[in-house]
């Protein structure tokens, strides 16, 4: 026995001559999330039908379809052949569970025909469908303003009978827009970031810098949190480790005390434009929103895209902290991101940070700073984690970590 | 006592290892008297006696009376029990304790507050709390004085008998009693108790300070006024109910005995181990224990690194010591009341880390450690 899942797409089915290039990447995506388990997805205008064996749990369906970007809705879904009494049997299976199955309250009809041969208006098809309502769940009444329970029924090559409109999350599928490398410190901004680019189509690796022994282990394991946690919205990703200890000691020792996050910055932007390069992405994403710290004022972040060839995406530049916490909410980060363990250590923290950096100023420092090495060393020691669509490790490479101490 | 190796391992006033001794005595104690004291059959009564022995032999140890002995879950439950019986009081009153008291007493404020008692406490500049503010502290209204003998945090000694003197003294002008607890956890087994100088009203005690098993305690006890909040069968005299924890009582027994046979030695050892550590310290490293009046159990040290730092550095060379307070600029310094307390300048809180020394811990080792810090603080930034 299998089950159908109607999927609705939003933006996808307004695309021109491309469209089919989404539909498949979308199709893709939603068979990876569902590997192991025995499905089809056919295509229609503006639908797609996922047909999937009964030994895949409904849970792990709506994990998948929730998960992934293109989707608007879904719908459980029952179909029948073009004929009426297959459709009264199928709306009697749909009403048979979900919503219905407690037969109490009020519903409605709502067909619709895309198929404009079927020989019943959609008001007469409404009307047939209600009587069948009727047999199975008599308790319940008619309420075409305001019901508590709605039956669709959509004609389409065949006749497709459901009772629930689940939400996705729109967007477009990941992938479809290119690829980018996600800076992913231990807070609350960047897996929110990460997770706003992927609604775009941008398929992402991430980068975190790891500091130890001033930043604590524990602060790795969260940042592995994080990219798990986002890895069903990105369609899986690769978390790269920078061992950036013997980096942030020599600006540390070598740049003004006010400028140190400013060249941390730039030593970072100028890390991940490299690697993203080998690694074949496009751009840098980062969480960064104008003004919420010192650095992320016009100068500071215009200072740290000169070290940037790569295009850089901030697409939290506009929101306030409370809307990224809210999002950080919804996607299931927040409770991992708040957790104490800092991404930088009150060491590299200057007391009165420079806000409004000169960039010529700033950028002839960065140079004297004798910095290239270190980045190089961290390039070539970086570690990886592969996570898959589900959030689960699948590949670690860990060259042995180079450390100072 | 048979030492376990323990290398690199400077946190014994968090916990330290259980000794052999304990733990053979647990495992006979458990499968002798494995049936419920409060029981009237044979097997019951023999558990109960076994228990009274214990009690005995502990009271002995400690010279103090075997009905002033209750034993608890640790000495977390023990401060407690002293505290929380102030809740059934009929009018709230007020309470002095230091400032550099153990969480699980300074916790005590805020459920005292709110049903309408003052807390007051008291600094302890360099470590130590000034008598006189004591005796200022004291109103007609104080009806408890918690001090503690030993601070876990950087080892200073408290002078109890003249901190109990005082508070005697007062009782005469007023013609009321005032409750006096001491949280004594990291003392018992490490540096002799004088109960009749001490002159306190109740004690704290774990037993895991002093080898003992994990889980386990007392409370020295001798007002008639504590009663506990938690109820239960009315075991320890009504104090701490549910069934007693038998073997680990014993076990405690055997590790108690085995901590005051060793006494001497072992604070002969640890006072070399600490007094080598000072030693070898560099001068870029503050300590913040003075020696005298001073545990030489514990010392605490600050250097320009946040306490964290440093301590992951020593665990990358093979040390486990402990930190007070966090690296991070944002988050809260947990840990940094007691040295605030002690009114440790602020940069050398947010440095400090801890060294608690024991039997196991020898001289090449603890030179290694303080060679370690001297250069870890030098070395970085």
């Amino acid at each position: 026995m299998s089950s159908l899942y109607l999927i609705r797409l939003g933006e996808i089915a307004l695309k021109g001559l491309n469209r089919s290039m989404f539909e498949n990447m979308l199709r893709q995506n939603i068979k990876a999330k569902l590997k192991g388990y025995h499905n089809t997805i056919t295509k229609q205008k503006g639908r797609l039908f996922l047909k999937i064996g009964d030994d895949c749990p409904r849970e792990v369906v709506d994990t998948a379809l929730s998960t992934t970007f293109g989707i608007v809705g879904y719908s459980r879904s029952f179909s029948a052949p073009k004929e009426l009494e297959a459709i009264h049997e199928a709306a009697r299976e749909a009403i048979g569970e979900g919503p219905f199955a407690e037969g109490k309250g009020s519903f409605k009809v709502i067909s619709r025909r895309a198929d404009k041969s079927f020989p019943l208006t959609s008001y007469q098809l409404d009307v047939e469908l209600a009587k069948t309502v009727h047999e199975v769940h008599p308790d319940l009444t008619v309420d075409v303003k305001n019901p508590d329970l709605v039956l669709y029924c959509e004609i389409r090559d065949k006749a497709y009978l459901y009772t629930t409109q689940k939400k996705g999350l729109g967007g477009l599928p990941v992938g479809s827009a290119g690829k980018g490398l996600l800076l992913l410190s231990g807070g609350l901004d960047s897996p929110v970031a990460g997770f706003l680019a992927a609604k775009r189509g941008v398929k992402m690796d991430c980068l975190y810098f790891h500091a130890y022994p001033y930043t604590s282990d524990e602060a790795l394991e969260k940042v592995k949190t994080l990219a798990s946690l986002i890895a069903p919205y990105l369609q899986g990703t690769r978390l790269w480790v920078a061992h950036f200890t013997e980096a942030q000691l020599q600006i540390k020792r070598t740049a003004l005390e006010n400028e140190t996050t400013l060249m941390f910055r730039a030593a970072m932007m100028t890390l991940a434009n490299r690697h993203s390069e080998q690694i074949g992405s496009q751009c840098i994403i980062t969480g960064e929103a104008l003004s919420q710290v010192a650095s992320q004022t016009l100068e500071g972040l215009s200072f740290s895209d000169s070290f940037s060839e790569q295009l850089v995406l901030r697409p939290l530049i506009g929101m306030d902290k409370q809307e990224i916490m809210d999002l950080a909410r919804k996607i299931g980060t927040y409770e991992t991101s708040i957790l104490p363990y800092e991404d930088c250590c009150v060491l590299f923290s200057p007391k009165h940070p420079l806000t409004r950096p000169d960039k010529a100023v700033a950028t002839e420092h960065y140079n004297t700073m004798g910095i290239e090495p270190f980045i190089e060393e961290a390039l070539s020691n970086l570690e990886m984690f592969h996570f898959n669509e589900l959030g689960e490790i699948i590949e670690e490479n860990r060259p042995i970590p180079n450390r100072l101490f | 006592m048979e030492t376990m190796k323990t290398t690199g391992y400077f946190d014994h006033a968090a916990t330290t290892f259980p000794s052999t001794k304990a733990l053979e005595r647990y495992r006979s104690a458990a499968l002798e008297y494995w049936a419920n004291p409060s029981t009237k059959y044979p097997e019951g009564r023999k558990s109960h006696a076994y228990l009274e022995t214990i009690r005995d032999s502990i009271a002995k140890m400690l010279d103090v009376r075997p009905n002033h002995i209750i034993f608890t879950s640790g000495a977390t439950e023990a401060n407690d029990i002293v505290f929380q019986s102030l809740l059934l009081r009929l009018s709230p009153g007020e309470v002095i304790i230091s400032g550099i008291e153990h969480s699980s007493i300074i916790q005590q404020q805020r459920i005292l507050e709110q049903a309408g008692w003052k807390i007051i406490m008291l600094r302890a500049p360099r470590g130590f709390i000034n008598p006189e503010d004591l005796e200022k502290a004291l109103t007609s209204k104080t009806r408890l004085v918690s001090i503690m003998s030993l601070n876990n945090a950087v080892g200073t000694l408290q002078d109890i008998p003249a901190l109990t003197g005082i508070v005697r003294e007062y009782e005469k002008t007023t013609g009321r009693a005032i409750h006096f607890h001491t949280d004594a956890t990291q003392q018992l087994g490490k540096l002799p108790i004088d109960f009749a100088a001490w002159d306190v009203d109740s004690a704290s005690f774990g037993a895991h300070k002093f080898h003992g098993p994990k889980g386990v305690g007392f409370l020295y006890n001798t007002s008639q006024g504590v009663e506990n909040l938690s109820k239960g069968g009315g075991q320890e005299g009504g104090l701490r109910g549910g069934t007693e924890n038998l073997a680990g009582i014993a076990s405690m027994e055997a590790a108690l005995a085995e901590a005051l046979a060793n006494q001497k030695r072992v604070t002969e050892h640890v006072t070399r181990l600490n007094d080598l550590f000072r030693q070898t310290l560099k001068s870029h490293v503050t300590v913040l224990t003075q020696r005298e009046h001073s545990s030489p159990y514990i010392i605490t040290v600050s250097t320009a690194l946040p306490a964290e730092v440093m301590v992951r550095m020593l665990i990358e060379r093979g040390f486990s010591v402990s930190a007070g307070s966090a690296c991070s600029s944002n988050a809260r310094a947990k840990g940094q009341r007691v040295l605030e307390m002690m009114e440790v300048t602020p940069e050398h809180r947010g440095g400090a880390i801890r060294i608690s020394f024991s039997d196991s811990n020898t001289e090449e080792e603890t030179v290694s450690l303080a060679r370690a810090i001297n250069t870890v603080a030098k070395e970085t930034v």
